[in-house]
Formats: C-alpha cells, structure tokens, sequence
C-alpha cells in the first residue's frame, strides 16, 4: 500500500471513529453563526423600529459582531472545539490497547498523526465555512449585508481559521506530550497562556516594585498566544466598530496572523518530530518524554512562585520583605510537590528529583531579585540626549480637562495615550531635566529597600516625608534606535529650574500640537458649539468661514502664549464644537474643547464681534454654598448676601479652569484650595449649566472661615 | 523468519527484555511460554513493531520492524487485550482491516464468523472475553499474513475453539507456509500445538529448541535403589535438576540422553528404574528451578 492510500485509508476510518466531534462542530456552528444572527437580527429590528439606531448602523454591527471575527459565541467554541479535536485526536496516545492496535499496524506513525492532525482542522473548518456563507446569505436576504461587505467577512474567516488552527496545534502538541488526557488538559491549558501569563507577572512585578514604571498598552498582547491574538481581535472590533480596512488595524490583524500562522507550523513540526520518538509504552503516563518533566516543573515554578510571592506582598502590610520570602519559599516547595505527585502519580513522591526543585528555586529566586532590587536598572533608567529622537511628555495636572477620541472608531483616549502618541519634543535637554528629577526622588525610595516594597505605599511614604506638591510626568523616550522606552516621574515643580525647564517644553509649537487636539479640527466636526464661563453656556452660531477663522485665531494666540500667562493666568472662558450628536446608538458625540486666556486676544474680539459676553454676571448668583471635609467632619457655610457673594466670587475661579494648569500652580495653599465651593441661582438649585468654583488665592476672607461650621 | 539478536528492553530500572537472541524458523508454531513477567509480552511489542528496542535488532526476513510498514504487512499482532474501536461490529473491524492488509481476505471472514457462529453486525462490547478473542483470531486469520502474533490469545478459548483454531492454524501452515507465534503461560495447551518452544524468565532466554529437543534432552526417571546405595555417588552421575523421594521412589529430571541414563542408572543396580515422559509443564518447572523459580516456595 502506497503512503499516499494509508493516508487516505487512515483519515476515512479516523472520521469514522470520530463522528461525534463531526456532529459536535456541525451544531456549535449552527448556533454561533445563523442562529447568533437571527438573534442579532431581531435585537436590531426592533431598535430599527424605535428609531434608537440607523440601517447603516446595524449593518456595520452585523459585520463586526456576527459575520466576522468579532463573533463571540465563534470565538468561544471555536477555543472549545480546539481542546476539543485536539485531545480527542491524540487521544490514541493514552492508552496501551489504542496504541498496541495502531502501531502493531502496517502504518506510519506520522500518517496516523497526520490524519488525526488533519481531521481535527477540518471538524471545524468545513462546518464553520458553510456556515458562515450560509449567515452572511441568510443577513443578505435581511438586508443586513451587502456584498460590498464580503472582504471583512473574508478576512475573518482566515483570521479565525489561523488562530483554531494554532490554538488546535498547540492542543495536539501538548496530547503528543503527555500520556494522559487529564494531564493533556492542563498541559493544553498551561501552553496556551503561559506566556500570557509571564507578561501579567512581569507587568505585575513591574508596577509593583518600579517606582518609575509605566505601562503603554502598545497591543504586543496579540503576539502572547494564539487564545490572546483572537482575543484581542474580537475586542478590538467590538469596541472600535470599524471595518477591517481600517489601516491601521489591518496591519495589526495581519502581523498577528503571520506571527500565529508561523507558530502553528513550527509547533506542528515539533508534534510531527516528537511523534516519532514518542516511546509507546508512555501511555497512561503523565509525561511522555522524562527529559521534559524538570524543564516543565521549572518553568511552572518560576511563575507560579513569582505570582504567589507577589500576591503575599500585595495583601499583607507591615513586614512584606517577609511575607515574600513565605510566598518565595512556599511556592518552590508546592509547586515541586505538586509536579512530582502529578508525573509519578504517587504522592511519596512530592520529594523527588531535588536537582531540579534546587535549579528552579535558584532561578526564580533570582527573578524575583531583578524586580525587588531593580538589577537591571529600570528606576535609574535615562537615555543619553544623543540616543534620543524625540520624545513625548503628558502631565495629568497640565491641561486637564481636554478630552480625546479617536473620531472614526469612536473610542475614548486617556490623556497619555493621546499625547504620547501625538507629540514629537525635539529638546531632550529639557525632558532628560524631568527624567532626572524624577529619578533622584526614586533613589530615596530604593535607598532601603527591604523597607520600601511596595510602590505605591513606598511612593506615598515619601510624598509625605518630602512634603512636596507631587505632580507626575509620563514620558516616551523615542530612541533612535527604533525604541520607545516609557517612564512615569515623580516631581517637585516647586523647583526652579525644573520649573524652567517644563516651561521651556510647554512654549513649544511640537508640545501645544501635541496636547491641543482641536489644532486638527475639522469643519465638519463643529456642529453644535457653545460658550462657557462657568455659569452657564450661550449657543454659538458659526457659518464655516466663520468657523475656519476662529480655528485660525485660535491656533496663532495659542502658539503666542508664552509660559507667564501660562502659570499666572486662568482661562475665561471655553468654547465647544461638538460633531454630529447621533452617529450610531452608543455614540453621543465628541466634544472638543478651545480653552481661551484672557491674553487671547484673537478669539476674545471674535467673540466679542459674536455678541458673546464673557465676563461672568455675578447678579444670578442667589446663594454660595462652601464646604470642607476634614476628620471625618463635614464643615459648611452658607452666603446670600450681594457684597458676600460678589466677594467671594471675584476671589474664585470656576474649578474646570483653575485646575487646567492646576500642576503649575505649586504655591497654593491646599487647604484653601480643598474649599467645595458651590453657586445657586434664583428660583433653582442649578442651572443650566454651573461649574463649582476654587479659591483662586492664598488669603480668603475672614467671615468665610469663621462662618463654616460642623454639619450634623 | 524472524530473528532477534542480543535484543533488550527496559521500562525506566526494571530490565524487562535482557539480551535475548533468539530465531522463529518459518511454517513452525513457535511456543513463546515464560514465567510472569518474564517479556514475553515485551518480546512481542518489539516484534509487531510497537516498542523500540533498547539495544540489538528484531527482523522478518532480515528486514528491521521498527517503523516499516512494508515489514509489517508480513504479520498481524493481536495484543492480550486487543482494542476495538467503541460501538464498532466484527464487520466494522474487518472493514478497517481490508483497508490496512493488502492481502486481506473479506470471503475467508465472512466464512470463518459463519464457522464460529458470530454475528457480523452485533456490537463487539456485548461479546464475551473469549468471543472477542476468537474474532481477533478471525481478523488475524483473514489479513493472510505470513506470520501472526499472539499474546495469551487462547487463554480465552474453550476448550472446543482451541481445538478449532490449532486445526485452522495447521492448515494454513501447510498450505500457505504461516508462522504463529504464540506467547502463553498455559503450557498445557501449547504442548500439543507448538513446534518450538522459547522460554523466557525474568528478561533473559533460558532455551530456544525444538519441542522434540527438548524432550529429548531431558527426562523424568523413577528408580527405587537398593538401602546401600551411595547416592551421592549417584547423583554425581548426572545433571540432576529436581529431585523427589516418596518412600522408597526417588524420582529425578534428568538432563541428558536416554539411552546413557539408563546406562548408567543400571550401574548402581536399581530394584527399579523407568523412564517417563516429561510434560512441557514439568519441563518449564525444571529449568526456572534451576534459576531459582522455584515451585517449592510457594508450597509450605
């Protein structure tokens, strides 16, 4: 009989022995797929009906959720069905009979691998393929696909196909290894995300013990596995709602599949070389190969140790070096008990093998020094000016208030993820000062380092031992080398010449572009736009030159402020463009945000043209209420007299402008700052629109303090 | 022909196979009998091509097994615990093997169920221990191979079936040259079936011989001996390896000719001596007593 016939002969029979997968796929197919979208459908219909969504909308949906790999009941079964075929097809590995039959056989151990191998592929695709034209066919006839859509629904399918196939490989590798499916499980388990896991203990190491540390999600979590490179996808199309062809998604997607599509042949070819020496006689036993069993109970007692370690000095207080050398020592002596008993089946033999117990407790003991004592440097970390290309600063108290969105995929962006992307600083002397200052104040922390364990206990001790205004910088070193080295300081702006050096960066055209998103704003996305000064907001109406004029006052006053009116002025008023109020049901809306100085003197004429009054009309004002939270104790007093109300009132600012740059502001007094001011107007608690106010100075009247008394 | 030379196996510290060289002559029942644990089992994983050997080679007709399913093809193995596939039929099995043996003979099935009145389409998981045994004969029978390997396969059988499947078996022999190879530690049914016998204990060959050889070589002699009789003197004659008394009887097994243990047993003028016949069993018994298996530790 020719290779090629046993091959054939062998995948016909192994079908034939494995009808119940055929049929398990067949249904979990038919319930993620038509019936997944008939249950969409339906959902949609009905939003269609009260108005709460557009067709457009729903088709968009339609694709990302149920045609393409943003289909989560598919991504479920089809992490289930890997398992699944994967331990079902080794299965024949486990067991003396299964394997006296098969290789007492006139057949090639790896083409009955292969065919096993191979069936497990198509128990899925073959299903999920047909089932899919059949949903897509069955949301055309709906009306919600169009054919136009077919390149999202092609690319899911191959990005779906890539990550069963590489889930599955890793499932059948972990069957080839062990010689017990109980011990398969864990074995496919512990492949798929061990090194998912290594990132979160790394991650978890890092921000625990580096007073420095940042984390920029710069989405190489695709790259952990193949469960996480579906994972993020799914995510990624749920909550973005963009079509594939999104470029820059597009590019993720597929050096996620390259990475996946690699793994599963390399993964395959190891299973097809371990096939091969496979000893029989290992079935029944937990592991296959005994070269394996050190480098498996090492690499479970590295993590595991570190992870446990590290959950002792997060829940205890007090004496953490202690409680980490308890997690240290008895992780090691568990996870050695634990693997023995499980390779050997006997529990006498939780002390077995002390080579490779004393070689991993070395090596994770050494891990967990390289984090606890910084070994490698991460706290001290400055690149030299001369490696740097360009950098990126965001400060949470500089500019506050401003918020950012990605307009096509309608995701909301934090600050730093903002600005760390958009801004190129050319002056690395100014930044590297911040660096530096934030280092020095990370060397205190790590001068006792049994003492100082944990971050952020060690970071609040020396905040309050210091007693300095803290303010945090985040920085992207990006290195001419192609690197991003991230950072977050600690740092004390009450410093003169690191104040200098922040305003150096802060009068910069690269900085302002890379913090004042509304620099980039487009006509289009100024729909509705509002004047606000605290006490309320007036329309503004705008024709598009008008629109085009103010964006241009806006950008030169902007660039002209120098770093005095900066630290001594608070903005007057904010103006708002917001885009089109109902793009789909969950959005509501982008607001963008133009702070104006009183030294704009741009934009204060154009408003002024616009009949816009912003000087704040203190006359509406009925009442000012002004508390204080101390000793468990609330302190309040409440002001309705005019001369009171318009005292109090001349000395505040409302809070959204005085915290814009509040990080500047390092001689405020906090006690006076920590003042909850609040107005009333005639007739109503609130009105349309009331901000609350700060105390804009360091001496407040004297009625004000003597007037607060203790609430019940 | 199938040969092993210096053939070993071990399962981690336990020497399961130690060093066995051994030759299984074509058209001849070859008789694997051993003491439990002694490899046989071992022996014939290595042989079917399921276990690699540690050191030394296993071949049929000078081809190696391991992982040649061109080799393979000359023999069908049936395991002591032969698997069949879950809620499978006879008519299944045979299907699966029509598709792996070239040779396969779908017609000789059919007519050996009907011979042993079992249904093709019954579920295998309702036959009885020795039904499944006598269909993995059957499939053995019907892959036509030149060789077959059998495991403790007739332990199963009644005593008519044994009767059947030794005529089925020397009727292939003849006509078709096939070698069975069967491993057994019931040494009362391979004694009337079996051309050659190998004996294995504990990993090693004791003996590779021709029944008849054997028998020959060794033989169970009754005597009474006059009162003055030094026996020392007498068991000095011999290569004596059991030895009993009952009364005036001693019985001895003797390795050796016939003809010169009479010779010499007469020297000594014996009241009476006779030669009897050894069963394979006695045989077995005699020669791993000699390796210190010995039946009487086990007898109070």
């Amino acid at each position: 009989m020719t290779s090629k016939n046993s091959f054939l002969n062998m995948l016909k029979e192994d079908r034939k022995r494995r009808l119940w997968s055929i049929a398990l796929s067949i249904l979990a197919n038919f319930f993620a797929l038509p019936v997944f979208a008939a249950l969409c459908m339906s959902i949609y219909d009905q939003r269609l009906v009260e108005g709460m969504t557009t067709l457009s909308d729903a088709r968009d949906a339609f694709v990302n959720m149920v045609v393409s790999a943003g289909n989560i009941p598919v991504l479920l079964i089809a992490g289930g069905l890997a398992l699944i075929n994967g331990l079902n097809g080794m299965a024949y590995l486990h067991s003396r009979t299964k394997t006296d039959l098969y290789y007492g056989l006139p057949v090639k151990r790896e083409v009955i691998f292969n065919a096993a191998y191979l069936n497990g592929i198509l128990f899925f695709a073959i299903p999920y393929v047909i089932f899919m034209g059949a949903t897509a066919g069955f949301g055309f006839a709906r009306g919600y696909f169009l054919p136009t859509a077919i390149l999202p629904v092609l690319f899911g399918i191959l990005y779906v196909l890539i990550m069963y196939i590489s889930m599955y490989t890793l499932v059948v590798l972990a069957g080839v290894i062990s010689g017990n499916t109980i011990v398969s499980i864990f074995m496919s388990v512990l492949m798929m995300f061990y090194v998912p896991l290594c990132y979160l203990t790394v991650m978890g190491y890092s921000s625990t013990f580096f007073v420095n540390y940042y984390h920029m999600d710069n989405d190489s979590w695709r790259f952990l596995s193949p469960a996480m490179a579906y994972i993020w996808f799914t995510m990624k199309k749920i909550d973005n709602m963009v079509s594939i062809a999104d470029p820059e998604l597009l590019k993720l997607a597929v050096s996620a599949m390259i990475v996946m599509a690699v793994l599963a042949v390399l993964v395959y070819f190891l299973a097809v070389v371990l096939i091969k020496k496979r000893p029989a006689e290992s079935a029944t036993k937990a592991i296959a190969f005994r070269g394996l069993k050190p480098v498996i109970k090492i690499l479970l007692m590295i993590v595991g140790t570190m992870l446990f370690a590290l959950l002792m000095a997060e829940v205890s207080s007090g004496e953490r070096f202690g409680w980490i050398v308890f997690g240290f020592i008895a992780g090691v002596v568990l996870i050695q008990a634990v693997c023995e008993i499980v390779f050997e089946f006997d529990f006498k033999a939780c002390i077995k093998h002390p080579v490779s117990f004393i070689i991993g407790s070395i090596i994770t003991a050494a891990a967990i020094s390289v984090f606890l004592f910084d070994l490698y440097g991460y706290d001290s970390y400055i690149p030299n000016e001369s490696e740097i290309r360009t950098s990126a600063v965001c400060c949470y108290n500089l500019q506050t208030g401003i918020e950012y969105s990605d307009i096509d995929s309608m995701l909301y962006l934090s600050p730093d993820e903002y600005r760390l992307k958009h801004m190129y600083l050319e002056n690395a002397e100014d930044v590297t000062a911040i660096a530096r200052s934030g280092v020095e104040f990370s060397d205190r922390i790590h001068a006792d380092r049994l003492k100082f364990i944990n971050r952020s206990d060690s970071v609040d001790e020396a905040l309050e031992e210091d007693n300095f205004r803290q303010t945090s910088f985040v920085i992207a070193f990006r290195l001419k080398n192609g690197c991003t080295a991230y950072r977050s300081y600690y740092v004390d702006l009450s410093d003169p010449s690191l104040m200098k050096s922040v305003g150096n960066i802060l009068e910069t055209k690269e900085y302002k572009e890379g913090v004042f998103d509304v620099l980039d704003i487009k006509k289009e996305d100024m729909v509705q736009m509002h004047v606000t000064t605290g006490l309320g907001y007036k329309k503004l109406s705008l024709d598009d030159d008008e629109k085009e004029k103010f964006c241009d006052y806006y950008r030169l006053d902007l660039m002209e402020q120098d770093f005095d009116s900066m630290k001594n002025e608070y903005p007057i008023c904010m103006v708002t463009a917001t885009d089109t109020p109902k793009k789909n049901w969950m959005y509501e809306g982008h607001e963008s945000r133009f702070f104006i100085y009183p030294s704009y003197k741009r934009c204060m004429e154009f408003l002024k043209d616009k009949d816009i009054e912003i000087e704040p009309d203190f006359s509406k004002i009925s009442s000012v209420s002004i508390s204080r939270y101390d000793e468990d104790n609330w302190y309040n007093a409440d002001f309705s007299e005019r001369e009171q109300i318009n005292e109090i009132l001349s000395l505040c600012v409302p809070s959204t402008f005085y915290y814009f740059n509040s990080g500047l502001n390092t001689d405020a007094d906090e006690d006076i700052e920590s003042l909850n001011i609040s107005v009333y107007c005639d007739g109503d608690d609130y009105s349309d629109y009331t901000d609350g106010y700060v105390f804009a100075t360091d001496s407040i009247p004297k009625y004000v303090t003597e007037s607060m008394k203790k609430m019940d | 022909m199938i040969e092993a030379k210096s053939l070993s196996k071990s399962f981690g510290k336990i020497k399961a196979v130690d060093d066995v060289t051994l030759t299984i002559a074509d058209g001849r029942v070859f008789g694997l009998i051993g003491t439990n644990g002694a490899g046989k089992s071992t022996f014939l994983r290595m042989a079917a091509g399921v276990l690699k050997p540690d050191k030394g080679s296993i071949t049929v007709d000078g081809n190696p097994v391991f992982e040649e399913p061109d080799t393979k093809e000359e023999f069908f193995y049936i395991s002591d615990e032969m698997y069949f596939f879950p809620n499978s039929t006879p008519d299944a099995m045979s299907a699966f093997f029509e598709k792996i043996y070239p040779h396969y003979d779908k017609e000789r099935y059919k007519k050996l169920m009907n011979d042993f009145s079992l249904a093709g389409r019954r579920k295998i998981n309702t036959f009885s221990k020795g039904m499944k045994k006598q269909l993995s004969i059957i499939l053995g029978l019907s892959a036509m191979t030149k060789y077959m390997y059998c495991d403790e396969t007739f332990d199963g059988l009644d005593p008519v079936m044994r009767q059947g499947v030794k005529s089925l078996f020397a009727s292939d022999m003849a006509e078709r040259g096939f070698t069975p190879v069967i491993a057994s530690h019931n040494l009362r049914e391979l004694e009337d079936i079996c051309d050659t016998v190998g004996l294995l204990h504990q990993g090693g060959i004791l003996l590779s011989e021709d029944l008849d050889e054997v028998k020959a070589d060794i033989h169970k002699l009754h005597c009474v001996l006059p009162k003055e009789t030094d026996m020392d003197a007498v068991r000095r004659c011999f290569e004596i390896l059991v030895e009993d008394k009952k009364g005036s009887v001693y019985t001895f097994t003797i390795r050796g000719v016939e003809e010169e243990i009479m010779k010499k047993i007469n020297d000594f003028e014996p009241l009476f001596a006779e030669m009897l016949p050894l069963s394979l069993e006695e045989i077995f018994i005699s020669e791993t007593g000699v390796t210190g298996y010995d039946i009487k530790k086990f007898i109070s």
